[in-house]
């Protein structure tokens, strides 16, 4: 045997030589080895009886030969060139070796050609298994994203139909708070509207936080009072904090304008997290709260920076990493109860405003939570306020003129009816209470209101349905253009849908606060 | 090699029919290959010269290119190509498998079979050339290259380099992919090549 055959015979794949009448002039080991021939038994043998090739195969073999041009046979479109069986139940699931092979013509005029055939069966396993696990991760990543936001909504599902019950629970507790009591029914009392206020802070955080995952957090700025804003905040921390004995203060530069613009209502909850945060780790000392500003120039925009330090008991350099991720809760000596999404929520909020919030720490040292918001962009603003415009006109109060109002209360749960009558009638107002649309639209027939305030989601005809019957008449002319109030447990910009399209005046949120509620009150006697 | 022979209708002719007849062949081909009918549309031949820096990428009119190169010798020496942009190539695969490829699963299997495909399109013209021409030629083994445009670039903008440009859309059912192919030749490999045609018209 020559080296070149001994070189052929040593090669990891095959080598079949074929003459213009194809017929096998060599075959190395390799062949032999996977036909399980000898070398006499293929030699001189036809290649066409040994492969049995397709009418395309021989199509291709005749061109190569004919033009003298390689020939390549693809897996994919031809399994196979030599037929070479694997066992029974092999792992590939082939019942044949799958092979790439290149026929190429050799230089001479006898038509020559070198078959070189590769075992590809265990590459091609990997290519299947390969794409399967692309399926299976794209499939994976799909039910995650599906998952992720079936969890959000129902987070968000879930934390609205909270506030309903809560609406009950803080209301009553208020009323409660207003009669004769013991210092322990009082006690209990305070208690009760406490623990549903800290209830209400987790769901709305819980609802921000569903928001910002799902990039829905929107900021809505307008011109608010600082200094309204900050001595508000705090002063809700002011007991908190006197009961621990803890200096609560407040300083704000002479610089800081009176109004900024910014969203007022996002600006306070920061500050009102992070002043919380200052309370609660803080058992002595003090707590300060400084406000600064600086004025923008060219591109830079005007900014607000809020200082919120305490003398607690500082946080440790490992603390201090994640700190603004969610659900991070710091070690402390005494349970701290909360989500751990307060700190993220207001880097998230500070973010969208421009700024940002940082801090600096030791632990022993007290720490300091810094956090800025910038002036928005005026074009923001009027985003709210291009809003579709309200096609119906104000409302209008019945003829006689007192401060008394008539209102009709729409929602389905009872304790939600008691609780607006006995808010509405400690304030002098007669209150009539529908369960359902049907019974208000009844009401509405009846006699005329001045005020009418109706859940959204009621049973038989919508919120949205009743109010679209009154202004088109439906109920007569007496309450056509009476105030409408809308009642849910959504902010007014989360509800799909625009309330003033329907004619809707003011929007209440569960649970509802006594201030807001007289607010509305207020606008309706002044109208 | 002048710019003058380049514009003579008869060469530009000449070059036409042959890459009609040869692609007609490599359709035939295909058809058995895919089990179905490849139609070919007439294809439209075109000239670029060194120099023309983004005539390719005008041409093809993306950057992301699969192509087959196979070099050929003897009486004439050039390399064809065959180029695809991505998309096309995959929707071409996914018609000859008769199944959907993907980018993500564009495996070695799938390259194989475009290679094959390549292999049969530029057989398929070049075969018919030396037909035509009576030339001796003999050819490397193809190769493929899933982002080629570099390398055509480079080829391409070789000094005195000179590339036929031939543009056919292939039609399998329902679906048209424009394919460019390209024969590209050093300025001597390419007088000798004209001289030939000039021969035998």
């Amino acid at each position: 045997m020559d080296m070149q055959s001994e070189i052929l015979d040593a090669a990891p794949y095959g080598t079949l030589v074929v003459d213009g009448g194809n017929g096998i002039l060599f075959a190395n080991q390799w062949v032999l080895r996977q036909m399980g021939r000898s070398r006499e038994e293929l030699i001189g043998s036809d290649i066409e009886s040994l492969c049995n090739p397709s009418p395309l195969v021989l199509r291709q073999l005749v061109l190569a030969r004919e033009q003298g041009r390689p020939v390549i046979l693809s897996q994919r479109l031809h399994g196979y060139f030599l037929p070479i069986p694997l066992p029974v139940h092999h792992v590939s699931g082939f019942t044949h070796m799958q092979q790439e092979t290149t026929i190429v013509p050799l230089a001479g005029s006898d038509h020559r050609m070198a078959i070189t055939i590769r075992d590809v069966t265990s590459v091609v396993v990997g290519d299947k298994r390969l794409k399967q696990l692309q399926r299976d991760l794209e499939s994976a990543r799909e039910r995650a994203e599906r998952s992720d936001r079936n969890k959000g909504r129902f987070l968000a599902m879930i934390s609205h139909d909270i506030r309903t019950p809560m609406n009950g629970l803080i209301g009553y507790a208020e009323l409660l708070l207003d009669t004769e009591l013991d210092e322990h029914q009082r006690n209990y009392a305070e208690t009760i509207h406490s623990s549903g206020h800290m209830l209400l802070n987790l769901v709305n955080d819980i609802l921000d936080y569903s928001k910002i995952e799902d990039g829905k957090l929107r900021i809505r700025p307008k011109l608010f009072d600082v200094r309204e804003a900050v001595e508000d905040t705090v002063a809700v921390f002011r007991p908190d904090a006197a009961r621990k004995g803890v200096d609560l203060k407040v300083s704000v530069d002479g610089l800081v304008p009176v109004s900024f613009f910014q969203d007022g209502l996002r600006f306070r909850q920061v500050m009102a997290n992070l002043v919380s945060n200052a309370v609660k780790f803080t058992d002595r000392g003090a707590v300060g709260v400084h406000v600064a500003y600086t004025k923008g120039y060219g591109r830079i925009l005007d900014r607000l920076e809020v200082a919120v330090a305490d003398t607690g008991p500082g946080i440790s350099s490992e603390g201090l990493a994640g700190l603004f991720e969610a659900y991070q809760q710091l070690d402390h000596p005494t349970p701290i109860k909360g989500t751990g999404l307060g700190l993220f929520i207001s880097r998230q909020l500070c973010q969208l405003m421009g700024g940002d919030v940082r801090v600096e720490s030791e632990l022993g040292q007290g720490s300091v939570f810094r956090f800025t918001v910038s002036s928005a962009d005026a074009q923001i603003e009027s985003c709210e306020d291009a809003q579709p415009m309200e096609v119906y006109p104000p409302h209008v109060r019945r003829t006689d003129q007192t401060d008394s109002l008539r209102v009709l209360v729409v929602d389905d749960s009872p304790t939600n009816c008691r609780l607006l009558g006995s808010l509405l009638g400690r304030l002098g107002h007669q209150v009539d209470s529908a369960s359902d649309g049907n019974e208000a639209a009844a009401c509405l027939s009846l006699k005329p209101y001045d005020l009418v305030i109706m859940d959204l989601l009621l049973p038989h005809l919508s919120g949205f349905d009743l109010a679209k019957n009154l202004r088109q008449g439906a109920y007569g002319e007496g309450n056509r253009w009476v105030a409408l109030c809308s009642l849910s447990g959504l902010e007014k910009n989360d509800i799909s849908g625009s309330l003033t399209d329907y004619g809707f005046h003011f929007h209440l949120r569960k649970p509802i606060d006594t201030l807001a509620l007289n607010e509305v009150i207020r606008a309706v006697v002044e109208a | 090699m002048t710019d003058t022979s380049l514009m003579d209708p008869v060469i530009k002719d000449a070059f036409l029919e042959i890459a009609n007849i040869g692609i007609g062949k490599s359709a035939a081909s295909m058809s058995q290959l895919a089990g179905k009918h490849v139609a070919i549309t007439i294809p439209s031949i075109d000239f670029v010269r060194t120099g023309e820096r983004d005539s390719f990428q005008l041409m093809t009119g993306t950057s992301s290119t699969v192509i087959v190169e196979q070099r050929f010798h003897g009486e004439v020496v050039g390399t064809a190509i065959l180029c695809l942009a991505t998309s096309g190539a995959l929707k071409l695969a996914s018609m000859l498998l008769g199944e959907e490829v993907h980018q993500d699963a564009f495996g070695e299997m799938e390259q194989g079979a475009l290679l094959e495909l390549g292999n049969i399109m530029i057989g398929g013209l070049v075969g018919n050339m030396s037909n035509v021409l009576h030339l001796h030629i003999g050819y490397d083994i193809p190769e493929m290259q899933l982002n080629g445009t570099g390398k055509v670039l480079t080829l391409m903008q070789k000094e005195g380099a000179c590339t036929v440009v031939v543009n056919s859309n292939l039609a399998i059912e329902s679906t048209d992919v424009s394919s460019f192919l390209l024969l590209v030749f050093g300025e001597n490999e390419f007088e000798a090549l004209l001289d030939k045609i000039r021969s035998v018209m």
